[in-house]
């Protein structure tokens, strides 16, 4: 077990040293920088000089870089150089809001994907496949955030649901009710990645042996779907699982702007346009490690499930 | 196939509903494809006593194993379907059963054991429990102490069928038995309702010799026991030779010859059953005639597109010019007892 969480550490070391030297390099590379967005467009060069001799950015770029990872290695993310908040306080002020979002689009998918699947595997080549492979096709064909559009525009404005900002956790009712659409947008074409998916693993599992012994020994039908074809079927699932909420915390990205929720997505959209470095670099960081920790949370979870894994 | 009728409705008398446990006339079912409906088994007959050992033979292809799924219902629908026929366990039509009766009669009453153990136990599930599953999918409503029991007599059917340590075992889940091992627990599921009928699949074409006849041992074995009627579907002579009462020889869906072991593999009466025991090797010296393999030349028909006459016509060393073999399906026919029949037009003329 020890061990198993110092692998995990390096892991997850390795991987935040890559991407947090790649996001640091390559968002310096971009035109523009924060004091000419701060200052506007027709901004002295004096002005701007100053200020970015202020925020250090006059530094010779690998001492930048140092100061960067030494802070990193304290815990620090910085502060904001938009505003000199601290970046950890305000993305840990939004994160709830995001991991809300993909945790309810993500059961959504799942539920309603692994559901589809099924049915469609169940009912292979007839009508109900055929119905759920179109709907399944339509919704892999429209982005997330297009999805989004028409839930506002035929769910939210005629129901008089309200379409953005988030409530506070402790009033359920209303932030449930602002997450839902959010949450439904994304979980739709998530639902018919999943069932895509579902479809082919089930009707690959119906055709196995196991399955033939089963139902040759007299087992009802369903319990046939459940123990035999859905129960080795969930395995494959745990890692899509995974890949899916990763996709989820990205769509969020999109999904927040439309609904102007705060979030992680939205934060790194404004902290893109405004240049604000450090931002930038403390959302990647944050991204990545719940990405991390999420494929670290799905091999456990297979380990588990598999007893072919389990070391006897 | 009217002739068909009639010599059947004579010869039900002979053979009585106590002592044939199965019973199957003219089972004909067909797959539809892209390129037209396919009979996969056409008219077959035959019965299984208590007790005794049916061995069917033929090439893949021929009929054999979709004989056997047509028996449990296993057929895939579509694009399967039995479009005829009567299947008899014990006086009871399992072709006439609705869905829910036939469930109960699968595995209750025929049971099957499959070519390849090791795809076909559930990975996922631990032995013992697989076992359970199959004697308590035949209670209603299982109570704890059902439960409990079967658990119990799934370690005893274990030990039955010569596994080690079964308590241990019953707990361990399918990878982590050996090939041999999960073939026994295949008969252990399969034996566990004391079926009237098990279908034994090519049960020992995935293990190695040595294990293929310990499995054999065991089937007799059980059989001795329980007095079940085996149905042993097998491409391989030797097999057939050692351990069954009488053979069916199957060929593009139809049964071609049949009788007692010593009739079909030691006077064969259909060209078919003659190019089959040609090409299977035997022990004999060197220069002995026999030892040569001969192949029958050619390809089993196209299922879509059979020959009106007899469908192994085209390979046939016997046919010569002759047309009726080409232009009329010939039907079983008694070579020359009613315990040995051949279904060839000039069966007369056929030497080993």
């Amino acid at each position: 077990m020890a061990r198993y969480f110092l692998k995990l550490s390096g892991r997850l070391l390795l991987t935040l040293a890559v991407v947090s030297t790649a996001v640091f390099f390559l968002i310096r590379l971009t035109p523009g920088g924060p004091a000419v967005a701060m200052l506007g467009q027709d901004a002295s060069p004096d002005a701007v000089a100053r200020l970015n001799e202020k925020l250090g950015l006059t530094d010779p770029l690998l001492l930048q870089y140092w100061k960067f990872l030494a802070q990193l290695a304290q815990g620090s993310l910085g502060e904001s150089l938009t505003n000199g908040l601290s970046v950890s306080e305000t993305i840990l002020g939004v994160l709830p809001h995001t991991l809300e979002l993909a945790v309810a689009g993500l059961a959504i998918g799942m539920l309603g994907g692994i559901t589809l699947g099924i049915v469609e595997a169940v009912w292979k080549d007839r009508s109900p496949d055929v119905v759920g492979r179109v709907l399944s096709l339509v919704g892999l064909s429209f982005p997330s955030f297009f999805v989004a559009v028409l839930l506002i525009l035929f769910i939210a404005l005629p129901l008089g649901l309200p379409t953005n900002g988030v409530a506070p956790f402790t009033e359920p009712g209303s932030n449930l009710q602002r997450v839902l659409l959010p949450a439904l947008a994304m979980g739709i074409v998530s639902t018919a990645y999943t069932s895509r998916i579902t479809r082919s693993l089930m009707v690959e599992i119906i055709g196995e042996n196991h399955v033939r012994t089963a139902r040759a020994k007299g087992v009802r039908e369903g319990r046939v779907l459940v123990r035999h074809v859905l129960q080795p079927g969930s395995l494959p699932l745990v890692p899509i699982a995974g890949i899916s909420f990763i996709t989820l915390v990205g769509d969020a990205v999109l999904i927040e702007t439309v609904f102007a929720r705060p979030g992680l997505g939205s934060l790194m959209v404004s902290a893109m346009q405004a240049r604000d470095y450090t931002t930038v670099q403390g959302c990647i960081i944050v991204i990545t490690t719940v990405i991390v920790l999420v494929n670290a949370a799905v091999d456990a979870l297979y380990h588990v499930l598999d007893p072919r894994t389990k070391t006897v | 196939m009217t002739d068909v009728t009639e010599s059947e409705i004579q010869e039900r008398p002979q053979t009585p509903a106590s002592d044939g446990c199965l019973s199957v006339r003219n089972l004909t079912t067909v797959f539809t494809t892209k390129r037209g409906t396919v009979a996969a088994v056409t008219d077959v007959n035959f019965d299984l006593r208590a007790g005794e050992t049916l061995g069917i033979v033929g090439e893949s292809g021929s009929g054999k194993s979709v004989t056997a799924m047509s028996i449990l219902g296993l057929i895939p629908r579509p694009p399967g379907k039995v479009v005829s026929g009567e299947i008899r366990v014990d006086g009871k039509n399992l072709l006439a059963l609705d869905r829910r009766s036939l469930r109960a009669a699968s595995g209750s009453d025929v049971a099957m054991i499959f070519q390849d153990p090791m795809t076909s136990l559930n990975p996922v599930h631990r032995i013992g429990a697989q076992i359970a599953e199959g004697i308590l999918a035949h209670q209603r409503r299982p109570s704890k102490a059902d439960k409990e029991a079967a658990r119990r007599r799934a370690v005893e059917l274990l030990a039955a069928v010569g596994v080690p340590a079964p308590e241990r075992r019953a707990r361990q889940y399918p990878h982590e038995l050996s090939g041999g091992m999960r073939q026994r627990v295949m008969i252990a599921m399969a034996m566990s309702c004391d079926p009237k009928v098990l279908i034994a699949d090519e049960p020992t074409t995935a293990l190695d010799a040595t294990i293929q006849a310990q499995i054999m041992r065991l089937l007799r074995e059980v059989q001795r026991r329980t007095n079940v009627g085996i149905m042993l579907i097998t491409h391989d002579i030797g097999l057939v030779a050692q351990n069954v009462d009488r053979v069916m020889v199957m060929y593009a869906g139809r049964v071609v010859e049949m009788g007692t072991v010593e009739e079909v593999l030691g006077n064969p009466k259909h060209p078919y059953t003659v190019g089959l025991l040609r090409c299977t090797p035997s022990r004999l010296p060197a220069d002995s005639v026999r030892r040569r393999l001969t192949p029958i030349h050619g390809l089993p028909p196209n299922p879509t597109d059979l020959p009106p006459g007899c469908s192994f016509a085209p390979r046939c060393e016997l046919r010569g010019d002759r047309e009726r073999c080409l232009l009329e399906q010939p039907e079983l026919r008694p070579a020359p007892t009613d315990d040995h029949r051949s279904a060839c037009h000039f069966l007369e003329e056929v030497t080993p």
